[in-house]
């Protein structure tokens, strides 16, 4: 299934009248608490006015480091909150210990909440629960921002788990899929870039390869041996 | 066909013996480095090899071109050199009518076929090389060598094996492939069953073979059975991934601290396919920062060349990392489950 998929800054309008999906990316800090109530609201009004499905950027609720994503109606689909914290936020936030996935009509998403997208338990988690790809939004200060950071988290969550992954940071989005459905084999549709990124792509094409995959974990005959290390 | 190679695999069994080799070995007079007299986790010496493929002549010209790799790995200090997986396909050449049997093979259009008629037919010779060159060689340069990888039945099932030859030539450790290629599942090759993790008088390692480095899972059990380093044995045909190594390899090493060593193969295979793949050393992101970490890198992926690094194994007791050092209990616990049902 083709979608057509707009990463911009937040509530700026899609640079295409036909997106299906728009990912707004992270502004300097994540949305605070007392902001959070005008935050989502105006997601509702942004997803109504321009007729997208709509992922929101990072913002705090209750205590939990929250993605949203809404349907074109304004509807709230479901909320992520994050499994995994940064040292920093770890003083001041909850993780949550639920993976979701959200079964919509442009696929089974799962939100990548930060730092999620490094955590190789909660991606495969997220795999076997159906997942047919990944929206990652990450936060960074600009002095730890670099290309490997994406390579570790966003591409390699891609090519561990053969599905597609959209990632925005504060400064970049790109979109990921498994090397070998990439037309120039390196992983790629869309180079992290800091300008806003329209791009169409299939995530149903992913499907065959993560298939292989979850059948050849299934099949192994040795991790079940280890139970005890990988439950650690 | 099937004569010529059932012929040709007669004839090198009967031209290639392990006292031959073992000859050819003690005809390079290797003076015996003492690069292990002195070992601290602090700086371990390790050498990934990226081998070039090559048609060879003669045994002696073989064992020479093997040994110049570890020469060169020996003088950079090497106290462990890692070898490609499919390393015993590279004496494929020195079967009689190779040329025939290679021009032959190029044509066939079912590499899994390949795949099976050679292991089927010359497993027993290219095993009896592999292991009797790279225990000698380990003897004679006092070094460990992780031989990269060798097809072998055992009890009727074919493995995809790694070993692990120590400075007194003992085998120390093996590894079986744990997930086989679409071609080798087609041949009916097992995957291994478990993740041998050893110790040496350098650390704790791991070894992994083919794409085996792509799976979370091998690495999370190696890095928590105390694995410092992992020997990863890799030999990639098709199309190149240029990000692999730091998208995959480098990945690994950050999500579960440790050390990886990643040795390829370039060239030609016997089928035609090409290979190209940089060698490489690998370290989790805060033990190599500036590196990104890439420790060190071959500077191409078609010539052989070895890849030095010297690792610090005490910084891996130190990696804290503002965005990849918090684990959830509850979570871990649910991806546990995930394996339950896989016990057979």
């Amino acid at each position: 299934m083709n979608i057509k998929v707009c990463m911009t800054k937040p509530f700026s309008p899609p640079e295409s009248d036909d997106c299906t999906l728009v990912v707004f990316k992270n502004g300097e800090t994540i949305v605070t608490p007392e902001y959070e109530s005008l935050f989502l609201s105006s997601c509702q009004k942004y997803a109504q006015k321009y007729q997208v499905y709509l992922v929101s950027c990072l913002y705090e609720s209750n205590g939990y480091l929250c993605m949203a994503m809404f349907d074109p109606q304004g509807n709230t689909l479901g909320v992520q909150q994050a499994t995994h914290l940064n040292l920093e936020y770890l003083r001041r936030l909850r993780p949550s210990d639920q993976v979701e996935i959200l079964a919509t009509p442009i696929g089974n998403i799962f939100m990548s909440v930060d730092v999620d997208i490094y955590r190789p338990d909660v991606l495969r988690l997220a795999m076997f629960k159906g997942c047919d790809y990944i929206v990652s939004s990450q936060m960074f200060p600009l002095v730890d921002f670099s290309e490997e950071r994406i390579l570790f988290g966003a591409r390699s969550a891609s090519v561990a788990n053969r599905m597609p992954v959209l990632q925005v940071t504060p400064f970049s989005s790109a979109l990921m899929v498994p090397p070998e459905i990439s037309p120039d084999g390196s992983g790629f549709l869309v180079y992290p870039t800091g300008k806003p990124v329209t791009v169409q792509f299939d995530w149903e094409t992913a499907a065959i390869s993560r298939k292989v995959l979850i059948d050849s974990l299934l099949s192994s005959s040795c991790f079940g041996r280890y139970r005890n290390i990988l439950e650690k | 066909m099937d004569l010529l190679l059932r012929l040709s695999a007669f004839l090198a069994s009967l031209r290639v013996t392990q006292s031959k080799i073992v000859r050819a070995v003690e005809a390079l007079h290797i003076p015996p480095s003492s690069n292990l007299e002195f070992h601290d986790r602090r700086a371990v010496r390790v050498c990934a090899v990226q081998y070039e493929l090559k048609n060879y002549s003669s045994l002696q010209e073989y064992v020479s071109d093997i040994n110049g790799y570890i020469e060169k790995a020996v003088k950079t200090g090497a106290q462990m050199v890692v070898f490609p997986e499919g390393m015993s396909f590279s004496s494929l050449s020195l079967i009689p009518f190779y040329s025939k049997i290679e021009s032959r093979l190029k044509g066939t259009q079912d590499k899994a076929e390949v795949l099976e008629t050679l292991s089927e037919i010359f497993v027993d010779y290219l095993y009896e090389i592999y292991s009797t060159l790279f225990s000698h060689l380990a003897l004679s340069h006092r070094i460990y060598i992780v031989a990269g990888s060798t097809y072998l039945y055992e009890d009727d099932t074919l493995r995809n094996r790694a070993h692990l030859f120590g400075p007194a030539g003992g085998e120390l450790a093996v590894q079986d492939k744990l997930f086989p290629s679409g071609d080798e599942l087609s041949i009916g090759m097992t995957g291994g069953e478990r993740i041998e993790v050893t110790e040496t008088n350098l650390g704790h390692l791991a070894m992994m073979v083919g794409q085996d480095d792509e799976y979370y899972e091998p690495f999370k059990i190696a890095s928590l059975s105390g694995a410092d380093l992992i020997a990863l044995t890799a030999s990639c045909k098709g199309k190149k991934d240029p990000f692999r190594a730091v998208g995959a390899v480098a990945a690994r090493a950050y999500e579960y601290n440790v050390f990886c060593i990643r040795s390829t193969m370039v060239g030609r295979f016997v089928t035609g396919e090409k290979l190209s793949d940089q060698a490489g050393v690998y370290g989790p992101y805060p033990c190599a920062k500036e590196e990104h970490g890439v420790i060190a890198c071959a500077p191409n992926d078609t010539e052989g060349c070895i890849v030095a690094a010297r690792l610090d194994f005490q910084k891996l007791e130190n990696t804290l990392d503002n965005y990849n050092s918090y684990s959830n209990d509850a979570i871990s616990a649910q991806y546990g489950e995930l394996f339950q049902d896989y016990v057979k």
